[in-house]
């Protein structure tokens, strides 16, 4: 399933599919040089063939980001956002890769930890399904989940390898927007939401005690934003050979927001006081200093990573 | 050499904020008296609160001193230099449970671990009526609990050492896993050493390390699943200690002690320990997590059942039944091996009329729209046919055997040939749309929405056309056959193919957005009912995955091969299998229901239409079953 197989040649991804007009017809009754076309309800006449998305609207994705480092000495969240934008008669499969990392405080690296794993993470998925993209215009045949599976692991050995005597870790949020789905791995407890008619709705679990405590009903969500150990984690990416990830998958709407953001600002905002700042008319800029605002104004005491998406596909 | 007392001869073990050595007291200078010290390290800088740790190690030390119990070991001094404490402790001789899990290759015994339980609460309980204040252990987990050179529990180091220890950010707490979790808010109480005595018991008797597993999950990992040889009410006396409220659990050691030795009673029955314990042991427990998945249905296990389900008729063809029937007007129509397309009463399973084609229409599915009824040939044609009377309306021909069924949208039927082409014919005239190219043979039935086509090859592709125009929108490569037809939900195309791989697609590029390998090939199609996919392959099991990730949510294991595409009504799943029984399993966990035993193989594929399965077999027969 890759290219410089023999099969490749025989059928070319990049030409469009080879149209025959009928020749034989069947030996049924009333044969005529006119092919009748095939009448879809609702839609005039026959739809137009096309080769790839060129007759589609192009999609719109924009996104702005905030990473801060709020209320400590060091800043130890690193991020990534990667959008394209093409023009002409070929637009593109709609792409976007999203990514925040927290790493763990204190003496361990966790600036170092965050930005290694971030960027692993990105250059394994850009070189498996973006490239390919670029060079062959057609759906790469390896799977997505897999790819991205594969991006936080190498995220993970690399971190695990860089200083193996510091027990550094952190944690690793990616989201990947192709075509009209949304795809993502997730470790720790960093967050991504979709925003869609004013409804914010969390995609990712948390990996942390706080979290699990909730689950089990030893916490309330109001005592979790006080409580001592809410920085402690049950995963993080470094922590180990290999971890244990979590993959979601979602059909996106034609229009909504994606949210990343680091618990700098979830664990201090909640839920209903984000939605109400992404259901405001703003631009999405000044919707993340908003964001940034509410938490330190919530008197958020940790870094503040923000990446706010708006896509119309 | 501390205290000018005690020579440090070597190291015991070591911790984060502390440090245990053998060291040998000076005080006997005749003779070797060995004697194990604890070191703990005050970490705060702040001299205020270095004072205050100092006052509470104090405290406790002297507490221990006046402990007096034969599993717990003696304090015999303690005393504070610069930076460090120390506790001064008889050493045991033996080894830790750690390490007897680590050695041992056996599943502990029922016995045994009940006896140790019983030495353990005993000196639980002796803690825990120390006056005024109880004393919490704080840290009951293997590596604390000695098996002495006597075959005797001990329990060693105090989690006195959490005194010395801050919350350190981001990092996991101490004894994660054994830890009750109200251990996390700060909360140490002797309901926490209960909780820790049932998460010890647990994985001693499973061997699952709870530190590797998120925490308080215990009641998702039963204990009688990894260790059948515990019985239910020792299992129930354990959960019930790991109930999350501590009000939940025993109200003390004592009360835990007596359920324990009820069940080590000779001739103890199910009836020793009051069935409320066994109530309330799980009453903590979430519903949605109490129920443990029974382990996938063994043929064996629902003999009782077997052939108890009776056809309500069946009909006999001439020669074998492969493919899946088609139930409309009132009939069931059947191709078979015997070059007839047959349509039978679908009530009592009498013969109507039957359509002899020129050659065998067994490897093509017969499809109904309106009063017709469709059937590919491997006389190369596809046939339109008058249900009420079996006759012609037109034949369509292309250039190879058709092994695959049409589908119908639009006026249009949509089908491949094994001339390498697929087709779309107009229903009213038997005229061609359009046909477009596959480059191999199609032997995968089309999944058609309101604008593709969706199909697979023999040549190994899966190709998504646009329905107007047969023009390709995308092209997605499998490494071997496609025969298995692609069902679509939720914008995802799910495909088997003969790598043995489930493909999921994403339906607009074609993108592989998850694969799930069987062990062999898959023919068999998918159905997708809510978020389960279920598939069949050719390695006997029948799987049922998540169809957002492809995670495997449980299989069940017949013994022939699956080459059937499973059914799916109500809360059961239907699947055939080529050692000639057709399965009725739950929905959602793949239990066995029943099962319908014949002397053929089931290739065909069951339908089920008004609570009644229709199947055909390769003994000729077509079976009409109760659902």
């Amino acid at each position: 399933m890759n290219s410089g197989d023999n099969a490749r040649h025989a059928l070319p991804n990049t030409q469009p599919f080879v149209y025959e007009a009928e020749e034989e017809a069947g030996d049924g009754i009333g044969k005529t040089d006119e092919l009748p076309p095939i009448v879809i309800p609702g839609v005039k006449g026959i739809i137009s063939g096309t080769s790839g998305s060129a007759a589609k609207a192009e999609a719109i994705i924009h996104y702005a980001k905030r990473c801060d480092i709020g209320a400590r000495d060091r800043n130890e969240d690193s991020c990534i956002a990667f959008a394209t934008e093409t023009g002409g008669h070929f637009t593109m499969m709609p792409f976007g890769l999203y990514i925040v990392a927290d790493g763990m405080g204190g003496h361990t690296n966790g600036h170092v930890a965050s930005k290694i794993a971030s960027r692993q993470a990105a250059n394994h998925i850009l070189k498996e399904i973006y490239l390919p993209l670029l060079a062959h215009d057609t759906a790469p045949q390896i799977g997505i989940r897999d790819t991205l599976v594969e991006a936080v692991q190498i995220a993970n050995t690399a971190v695990y390898q860089d200083e193996p005597e510091v027990d550094s870790g952190t944690t690793l949020t990616v989201a990947l927007l192709l075509g009209n789905r949304l795809h993502v791995a997730h470790v720790g407890d960093s967050r991504l939401y979709l925003h869609t008619d004013e409804k914010l709705e969390a995609i990712t679990n948390d990996h942390s005690l706080v979290q699990r405590l909730q689950d089990v009903g030893q916490l309330t969500a109001e005592e979790a934003t006080v409580y001592r150990y809410r920085n402690v984690l049950l995963r993080a990416v470094g922590q180990g050979e290999e971890v244990e990830i979590d993959t979601y998958m979602r059909l996106l709407p034609k229009k909504g927001k994606l949210l990343l953001c680091s618990d700098g600002l979830c664990g201090f905002v909640a839920d209903d006081a984000i939605n109400n700042i992404l259901n405001e008319d703003k631009p999405i800029q000044q919707m993340v200093d908003d964001l940034y605002n509410a938490a330190i104004a919530a008197n958020s005491n940790d870094n503040v990573t923000v990446i706010l998406v708006e896509f119309s596909l | 050499m501390l205290q000018d007392r005690y020579r440090i001869v070597g190291t015991l073990g070591s911790g984060g904020f502390s440090s245990v050595y053998k060291a040998r007291d000076m005080r006997f200078p005749n003779v070797t008296k060995l004697c194990a010290i604890k070191e703990m390290v005050i970490s705060t800088p702040d001299p205020q609160m270095r004072e205050l740790t100092i006052k509470s190690f104090e405290r406790e030390a002297s507490m221990l001193a006046m402990l007096d119990h034969p599993a717990i070991p003696d304090v015999s001094d303690y005393f504070t230099e610069e930076d460090r404490s120390y506790l001064v402790l008889d050493i045991i001789r033996g080894k830790d449970l750690d390490q007897w899990l680590e050695e041992s290759t056996e599943m502990l015994d029922q016995t045994t671990a009940l006896e140790w339980a019983i030495q353990l609460c005993d000196a639980l309980d002796h803690l825990h009526n120390q006056r005024p204040q109880p004393i919490v252990f704080r840290d009951v987990k293997p590596s604390n609990i000695m098996l002495d050179q006597y075959g005797r529990i001990v329990l060693i180091d105090f989690g006195i050492a959490k005194v010395f220890e801050t919350g350190d950010k981001g990092t996991m707490i101490g004894t994660e896993g054994y830890s009750p979790p109200e251990q996390y808010r700060g909360r140490a109480e002797p309901a926490g050493d209960i909780y820790a005595l049932g998460a010890t018991l647990h994985h001693l008797l499973t061997k699952q390390d709870p530190r590797l597993e998120p925490p308080f999950t215990f009641n998702e990992r039963p204990i009688t699943k990894a260790n059948p040889k515990v019985s239910p009410e020792f299992e129930a006396i354990i959960m019930r200690c790991l109930a999350y409220d501590p009000v939940d659990r025993y109200p003390n050691a004592q009360a835990l002690k007596l359920a324990l030795e009820a069940l080590r009673r000779p001739g103890f029955a199910a009836t020793a320990v009051s069935p409320t314990f066994a109530d309330t042991a799980f009453s903590a427990v979430p519903v949605s997590t109490a129920v443990t998945p029974p382990l996938p249905g063994l043929p064996g296990a629902a003999s009782p059942t077997i052939n108890q389900i009776k056809p309500v008729w069946t009909f006999k063809c001439e020669d074998e039944i492969r493919r899946r029937v088609a139930v409309a007007n009132g009939m069931v129509f059947v191709s078979a091996y015997d070059n007839n397309l047959y349509a039978i009463s679908q009530t009592k399973g009498e013969f109507v009329w039957k359509f002899p084609a020129m050659d065998n229409v067994g490897g093509s599915s017969p499809f109904v729209y309106e009063d017709n009824v469709f059937i590919g040939s491997v006389d190369r044609h596809l046939y339109s046919i008058q249900t009420r009377t079996g006759r012609q309306n037109w034949r369509f021909l292309t250039g190879g055997p058709i092994y695959t069924s049409p589908r119908i949208r639009f006026d249009h039927a949509f089908f491949g040939s094994d001339d390498g082409h697929f087709y779309a014919v107009n229903v009213r005239t038997g005229r061609s749309a359009w046909k477009a190219r596959a480059y191999s043979a199609v032997r995968s039935t089309a999944y058609v929405d309101d604008e593709r086509v969706f199909f697979g090859t023999e040549g190994g592709y899966i190709f998504c056309l646009e329905l107007a125009s047969g023009k390709t929108v995308w092209q997605a490569q499998a490494k071997r056959n496609v025969t298995s037809s692609p069902t679509l939900a939720n914008e995802i195309v799910y495909v088997g193919s003969h790598d043995a791989t489930v493909y999921a697609l994403d339906a607009a590029s074609g993108y592989v957005i998850w694969r799930f390998r069987a062990r062999r090939p898959i023919v068999s199609s998918p159905t997708v009912y809510d978020t389960v996919l279920f598939i069949g392959s050719a390695d006997g099991n029948l799987y049922a995955l998540d169809t957002d990730s492809g995670r495997q949510l449980w299989t069940f294991e017949t013994k022939g091969q699956v080459t059937s595409s499973p059914a799916v009504s109500h809360d059961a799943v239907y699947i055939g299998s080529t050692d000639g029984t057709l399965y009725c399993l739950s929905l959602r966990k793949g239990d066995l229901r029943w099962r319908f035993d014949t002397d053929g193989r089931f290739i065909a594929s069951p339908v089920v239409v008004d609570d009644m399965i229709y199947i055909g077999s390769s003994n000729h027969t077509l079976y009409a079953l109760p659902a």
